[in-house]
């Protein structure tokens, strides 16, 4: 009931960007901007580039907003349009690969630490969704930090459902075995077991 | 349930993603099963952990940087085009192909003489030219010749048989000769406009057009030879 509400909000808005209407525009802007972002960063891992992203996508949607088909869930249309931008994004990235040496330096010796504290589990666990297959990746994050349905995520990435079901139980399983050990000390931790020495 | 089917469902159990049947199956084997209860456990914290992931910032500007992006964009479309919002066509290029064709039909027949055309009797040549437009009237209709001649008129005539140009002539010379004696003429003698001319209404197409009554030149060739015996009568 309530996914009809707002897909019925987002229609109402979407036809008053097609007549025109500017302020609804910027409110169907304030409604996706966040949550747009909180998956293209996890797909791109960049800050800066993932806000470029969301930014091309929202002028895509405005460029097209005439092809909109009212059969469809803008927020698919609005999604598949961002992933597809960052993929082509990730594909360019393949083809020409750049290092910072500066970056380089720092890095390794970063996710050492952050991987060592394990008070930092947010950041461990952020770290390890990025490090997943994109394929896994992008179920998991649509589903598990969207929450969007299954079937949704599924008409998103354009595949069948039990493949995106597959895909997110392995990318749970996969994060769950990457993180098991930082948990473990983690629980340890807030239960007030002494840090190992060599954390001290 | 043995665990390793178990640990298959173990991550949906931990978000209430199951059906009730197989949710009851699994809480019956962790309560039992003590590795599979911490499998599970390892689930739900990772679950916690992600309710704790920051959310993404974005600048401060973002709106109004992307609002100037689509105020561009307006701009280039309102320049580069004419602004009107794309629609499907209401006549898609399929329809359109038989409104054309028969616009084009249509245009080629009022081309071509039109409704005048069919209302003129067979002959055409015989319906000669509006009055006064030209002063000399072209009377090669009446022309019979042999068939590959070119040395009379060009018309199309040339390529008629012998036998059927000689009907023609003859029929014109019928219709002519029909034209002269009837009332129409008769009663519009004195009028000075009409005077010497025949006035045919026809069917309030337009203005009705007048057509001289001329004297018939009969003219014989024989078939088999170009030379030409001519016999002229005037009516």
């Amino acid at each position: 009931m309530k996914e009809q509400t707002e897909k019925q909000a987002d229609y109402d808005l979407f036809e008053r960007v097609q007549n025109g209407d500017m302020v609804a525009f910027n409110d169907l802007v304030n409604k996706y901007k966040k949550r747009l972002m909180n998956v293209i960063t996890r797909m791109v891992q960049s800050q800066e580039e993932a806000e470029d992203i969301v930014q091309e996508t929202f002028v895509r949607v405005y460029q097209h907003r005439e092809s909109f088909d009212f059969r469809h869930c803008f927020s698919t249309w609005l999604y598949t349009i961002a992933l597809n931008l960052a993929r082509n994004e990730l594909r360019k990235r393949k083809r020409f690969k750049f290092y910072d040496i500066f970056d380089l330096k720092g890095n390794e010796a970063e996710i050492a630490v952050e991987m060592q504290v394990p008070t930092n589990l947010p950041q461990v666990l952020k770290r390890a969704i990025e490090n997943l297959p994109e394929k896994y990746k992008t179920a998991f994050v649509l589903r598990d930090i969207e929450e969007l349905p299954y079937d949704e995520v599924a008409k998103v990435m354009n595949i069948p459902l039990g493949t995106v079901k597959s895909r997110v139980n392995r990318a749970r399983a996969l994060l769950r075995e990457k993180l098991k050990p930082r948990m473990e000390e983690y629980n340890a931790l807030s239960k007030g077991t002494l840090l190992p020495v060599s954390l001290l | 349930m043995r665990c390793r089917k178990v640990r298959s469902f173990l991550s949906a159990y931990s978000r209430g993603e199951l059906s009730e049947a197989k949710r009851r199956a699994i809480s019956a084997h962790l309560e039992c099963c003590s590795d599979c209860r911490r499998e599970e456990a390892g689930f739900r914290e990772v679950y916690g952990a992600l309710s704790k992931l920051p959310d993404a910032d974005l600048s401060a500007d973002f709106n109004s940087r992307l609002l100037n992006r689509i105020a561009d964009e307006r701009y280039r479309e309102t320049r580069s085009k004419a602004y009107f919002p794309k629609q499907a066509p209401a006549i898609g290029m399929r329809r359109m192909v038989p409104v054309v064709a028969t616009f084009c039909l249509m245009l080629a027949f009022v081309l071509t003489g039109g409704i005048e055309r069919l209302l003129v009797p067979d002959d055409g040549y015989m319906v000669a030219q509006h009055d006064g437009i030209r002063g000399e009237l072209d009377d090669s209709y009446l022309t019979v010749q042999p068939a590959a001649s070119h040395t009379f008129s060009q018309h199309a005539s040339k390529h008629w048989n012998f036998d059927r140009q000689v009907a023609r002539a003859n029929r014109v010379r019928g219709y002519m000769n029909q034209l002269a004696s009837s009332n129409t003429f008769a009663n519009n003698t004195n009028s000075w406009s009409t005077q010497g001319k025949i006035v045919l209404g026809r069917l309030g197409l337009g203005p009705a057009t007048t057509y001289r009554p001329r004297p018939i030149i009969r003219t014989y060739i024989a078939p088999q030879t170009d030379a030409v015996k001519e016999v002229r009568q005037v009516y």
